[in-house]
């Protein structure tokens, strides 16, 4: 038997925990550092799966399946496609970062850290879980360690972000269930026909038996689960809140990680279970993701908090992903797919940013600073180059992504076409068109925040504001690294992701022929 | 004769509870829970591999040498086998979650208060093999006298004395209801065995008097399972008892109901006028229970009370497997997959508020403020049984609402049905529930406690809870061998 590296990637973080559960209350740095390489293991580790993996072969690779519970069809079934696995990959990358970041926590270390693993477990398992029951398990998993972190080492109205943010997701999961028990039901017609397999089930195409409106139905509850998750506008009141009040890594790992899980999960089955569902709410979500962009950035905008204006440009930069997905073509799949990378790396920087300068000052009002430039010139480089990368510059992993989600969304049947029966006004890319105008409303936020902290007259209350430290900066480095690395040579990354957004559309449109 | 080993093991730990109550020496308590509760686990395991004999030929064999005043009172399938093994558990998990609170809280009559939950398990294990009237009246008054008595265990407590007479006057009111109901049927068909009413209302004729006894009996049932309207006793009791003893009345008397609630109706009434009715009934039941239930609980500022409401809810759930047995090949699994779920997570809660009162002498939410820093085994127990009975994965909970879901969705549901809100009403329920589950952890983690003291476990309480745990964990992680064994057992033996 082979190695079993994604079960290994999964539950190595939740061993960590467990260990951790038995290091004394007191010894701080036994609990970081066994925290700290216990993911630094899993980056390892991803690392050699994606060496394992062939990025041009497409399907699912290092695959693992084992009985669970045969009585109804539910077994253990993980593997990895080219979508899954640069996202297991960043999932590592941004949980150790985060982590490595969370030295500076020294309240409640031990349950901190032990949460913080779980929620990479649960995380990971998402991303790599193939079957129904598996993929809800982890799902609902990632909501518990969050809603702690949240309230218990967040900001003054930690408590109420963190239910708010629980109940929001809980509601968009149940109805999820209920949609997989349909599904279920769907997927054959004696007991021990049916299914949870989710690749399965793709074969099938259980949706094809379902009266329309149940179709329909099942379509709703599962886009709705990833919709709030993503956030995706009207679902995203929850995001502001939970982002305000975590404390910074809760916040990263939010952004970075956890809103991907939402997006995911349309990609894997929402497009490719109900492809004609999908075509058919296309358009509309089109218009979601356009209101998501404009709506975000313009919020974005109007903020006085620093960290409330990054959380908006995440609504708005997940709207590109959202956009990208309603194209419904290999550009649009492919770019919103990057673009989930690139906002993970480039989101995690900026909340990392927003936390060494909290950390210092206490404050995060944006006109409460001014003139940090030339206080702390090696922190305002990287807020710069953190902040061009937000905007879209070329050149950097934003850039890339956003592109081809213009592509996709400017050469889309689906939307385009469709809408121009549905409606007459959208006949034309406008949603191409559209999009760009929240590329521009980026930039403007983006360059009026630069101006506001780091420009303009020297306030001297932060005379004395020391530099971003070494480790702040070893947490960066990486991140930005990579941004620059996948803006100039995107290849190694778009391959893979190309490849499983092609098998993602040759599954849906056979169906579609059929 | 062997399948009755889960009962004959309960009535004994009764009887011996009752001997040395009269012995003098004090740590008769401690040997008495100990091996009480070691023999019910015990017991647990051999009634467990019983019911899995019952589903194998040997077992069939087994069955036909038992003699035939037996098989015509009690149905020994394995359904009603599963529900012992479930009896044994409840029975163990209280005489080890009790024994503190008895040594702390009660000054005598410790070792009585075991027996009596023993002989109250006796008669919901019957309850649960029930298949004729007069056995279902026998085994229902055996629980419910049983559940008199252990309310008013402390009897100075005021409150304790009010729960037990609300509890006893209204219980007898209900147990009228059912008397009238049964003493219908059997004037009408002339039978007292469920498949021969079945039988004897197979043809036309029968008007709408079989309905209404149903209907009466149903009331009857509903009193024990607190399905809304009948559940207004349910909190002023659960917060009036010892709280051990509303540990166990919020689980035995409730799933026995629920069992018995299932086979009778399902084997009595198959047929359409009656059908209709306590169908009927029942959907609207499940509907306003499990709602009602939740939304009340929000607004509880005490544990016992919350959790009553919450019971209440997780009846409302059970009732939606009850309601499908007719239609789907599932309920029966359900139902018996929940309740098992339901025994480890709400006794484990109960277990939590338990170790709580006997150091804190308070059930006030306020109270629980900050409980992380005082213990942080409570406060993370707490947390986890709050995700189970939300049904949250990777918890018993969750595959015994997946279940229910599955089974009523088996049972027709189409786009739009009423079984379809029925479905998306249970789903936002849950998401309801996290709310006053949810916001007790959000105390224990999130606000300063009131001062530092420590809250220690003690040994039993604290067993109990670790039982819970591994119960309800172990549930989802071996759940292919422990479904397939409940999955079996879920079958009723109709003739």
């Amino acid at each position: 038997m082979e190695f079993p590296i994604l079960s290994a990637l999964t539950y190595l973080p939740l061993v960590g925990a467990l260990i951790i559960l038995f290091i004394p209350r007191d010894s701080h740095e036994a609990i970081k550092a066994t925290a700290t390489s216990t993911s630094a293991l899993c980056l390892a580790l991803a690392i050699l799966a994606w060496l394992a993996f062939d990025n041009g072969a497409g399907g699912f690779q290092l695959e693992e399946r084992a009985e669970w519970i045969p009585q109804i069809g539910v077994s253990y079934h993980m593997g990895v496609d080219g979508i899954s696995m640069p996202m297991v990959f960043l999932t590592c990358l941004v949980s150790l970062v985060s982590i490595a970041y969370s030295w500076i926590i020294n309240e409640r270390v031990k349950e901190y850290f032990a949460l913080f693993l779980l929620l990479q477990t649960a995380c990971v398992g998402v991303f790599v879980a193939l079957d129904f029951f598996l993929f809800y398990i982890f799902w609902e998993i990632s909501l518990v360690p969050l809603y702690f972190i949240i309230g218990a080492w967040g900001g003054p109205n930690r408590e109420y972000a963190a239910i708010k943010f629980f109940l929001y997701t809980l509601v968009g999961s149940v109805l999820m269930l209920l949609a997989i028990v349909i599904l279920y039901f769907a997927s054959g017609v004696t007991p021990a026909d049916r299914t949870f397999d989710i690749v399965e089930m793709i074969e099938r195409q259980p949706t094809a038996a379902l009266a329309p409106g149940l179709a329909m139905a099942v379509f709703v509850g599962f886009f709705v689960a990833f919709a709030i998750k993503v956030p995706c506008f009207p679902f995203h009141t929850w995001l502001p809140d939970a982002h305000v009040e975590a404390p910074t890594a809760g916040s990263v790992i939010l952004a970075g990680i956890l809103l991907k899980l939402g997006s995911y999960g349309m990609i894997r089955i929402n497009m490719p279970l109900m492809p004609e569902q999908w075509a058919l709410a296309a358009p509309w979500i089109g218009i979601l993701a356009i209101i998501s962009i404009i709506y975000g950035s313009l919020a974005a905008m109007a903020q006085s908090d620093l960290k409330k204006l990054i959380a908006y440009s995440s609504i708005g930069h997940m709207g590109f992903v959202t956009l990208g997905l309603a194209a419904m073509n290999v550009q649009g799949i492919s770019g919103a797919v990057m673009q989930m990378f690139s906002h993970g790396l480039i989101t995690s920087c900026l909340f990392l940013l927003v936390g060494v300068v909290y950390e210092r000052a206490h404050i995060r009002e944006i006109d409460g600073f001014g003139g940090l430039g030339k206080i702390t010139p090696r922190y305002f480089g990287v807020f710069i180059f953190v902040a061009l990368a937000a905007l879209g510059l070329p050149a950097l992993s934003g850039f890339v992504a956003e592109l081809y989600v213009l592509l996709g969304a400017y050469a889309s049947g689906t939307m385009n076409e469709v809408s121009a029966e549905g409606l007459a006004v959208l006949g034309t890319p406008w949603f191409a068109y559209l999009a760009i105008l929240g590329i521009v409303l980026t930039a403007a936020y983006m360059l009026w925040t630069v101006q506001r902290v780091f420009m303009g007259e020297r306030n001297e209350k932060w005379a004395n504001m020391p530099d971003i430290n070494p480790l702040e900066l070893a947490c960066l480095a990486p991140l930005m690294a990579l941004t620059l690395l996948v803006g100039c040579y995107p290849a190694p990354l778009l391959k893979p992701i190309a490849t499983a957004s092609m098998d993602i559309l040759a599954g849906a449109m056979g169906t579609q022929l059929r | 004769m062997v399948y009755l080993i889960p009962e004959f093991l309960l009535v004994l730990v009764g009887a011996v509870g009752l001997v040395i109550a009269f012995a003098p020496s004090r740590p008769r308590l401690r040997a008495y829970s100990l091996v009480g509760g070691l023999t019910c686990f015990g017991g647990a395991v051999v009634a467990g591999y019983l019911a899995y004999l019952a589903t194998t030929d040997l077992g069939a064999e087994l069955a036909a040498t038992a003699p035939g005043y037996l098989t015509t009172t009690l149905a020994l399938d394995p359904f009603s086998r599963v529900f012992a093994v479930l009896s044994l558990i409840v029975c163990g998990l209280t005489f080890l979650l009790s024994k503190e609170y008895l040594e702390t809280r009660m000054q005598d009559h410790q070792p009585e208060l075991l027996a009596v939950i023993a002989f109250a398990a006796a008669g919901m294990s019957f309850l649960g093999s029930a298949r004729e009237l007069i056995t279902i009246w026998f085994s229902i008054e055996l629980l419910s006298v049983c559940g008199y008595v252990l309310a008013a265990f402390t009897k100075d407590d005021e409150r304790s004395a009010e729960a037990a007479l609300k509890y006893f006057i209204l219980g007898t009111a209900s147990s009228a209801f059912m008397l009238f109901g049964l003493s219908y049927v059997y004037g009408m068909t002339g039978r007292l065995d469920l498949v021969g009413i079945m039988e004897a209302t197979a043809g036309d004729g029968i008007g709408v008097l079989l309905p209404t006894a149903a209907v009466l009996m149903l009331v009857g049932f509903g009193f024990k399972v607190a399905m809304v309207p009948f559940h207004m006793w349910c909190p002023d009791v659960y917060e009036g008892a010892p709280t051990p003893v509303t540990a166990f009345l919020s689980v035995g008397p409730k799933l026995a109901a629920l069992a018995a609630l299932a086979r009778v109706f399902s084997t009595a009434f198959p047929h359409e006028v009656a059908r209709v009715a306590w169908e009927g009934v029942l959907f609207w039941g499940a509907l306003i229970t499990m709602t009602l239930g939740n939304v009340v609980a929000i607004k509880q500022s005490n544990i016992k009370r919350m959790l009553a409401y919450s019971s209440i809810a997780h009846a409302g759930y059970m009732l939606v497997a009850v309601l499908v047995t007719l239609r789907s090949d599932l309920a029966l699994s359900a139902l018996a997959i929940y309740a098992f779920a339901y025994v480890f997570m709400n006794l484990g809660a109960f277990a939590v508020v338990t170790s709580f009162s006997n150091r804190t002498g308070s059930d006030a939410l306020h109270s629980y403020n900050g409980l992380a820093r005082r213990s942080p085994y409570l406060a993370w127990a707490w947390a986890f049984f709050a995700l189970t009975l939300v049904g949250l994965p990777p918890t018993a909970g969750f595959l015994g609402k997946a279940y229910i879901i599955m089974a009523a969705w088996d049972a027709g549901a189409t786009w739009n049905s009423p079984m379809f809100w029925l479905l998306v009403v249970l789903v936002l329920n849950s998401a309801i529930s996290l709310a006053y589950y949810m916001g007790v952890a959000g105390r224990m983690f999130f606000k300063p406690p009131a001062h530092d003291d420590p809250v220690p476990v003690g040994g039993g309480v604290g067993t109990a809870i670790g039982l819970c745990l591994a119960g309800t964990l172990l549930m989802v992680l071996a759940a292919g061998p422990i479904i397939g064994a409940i999955q079996n057992g879920a079958v009723f033996a109709l003739h």
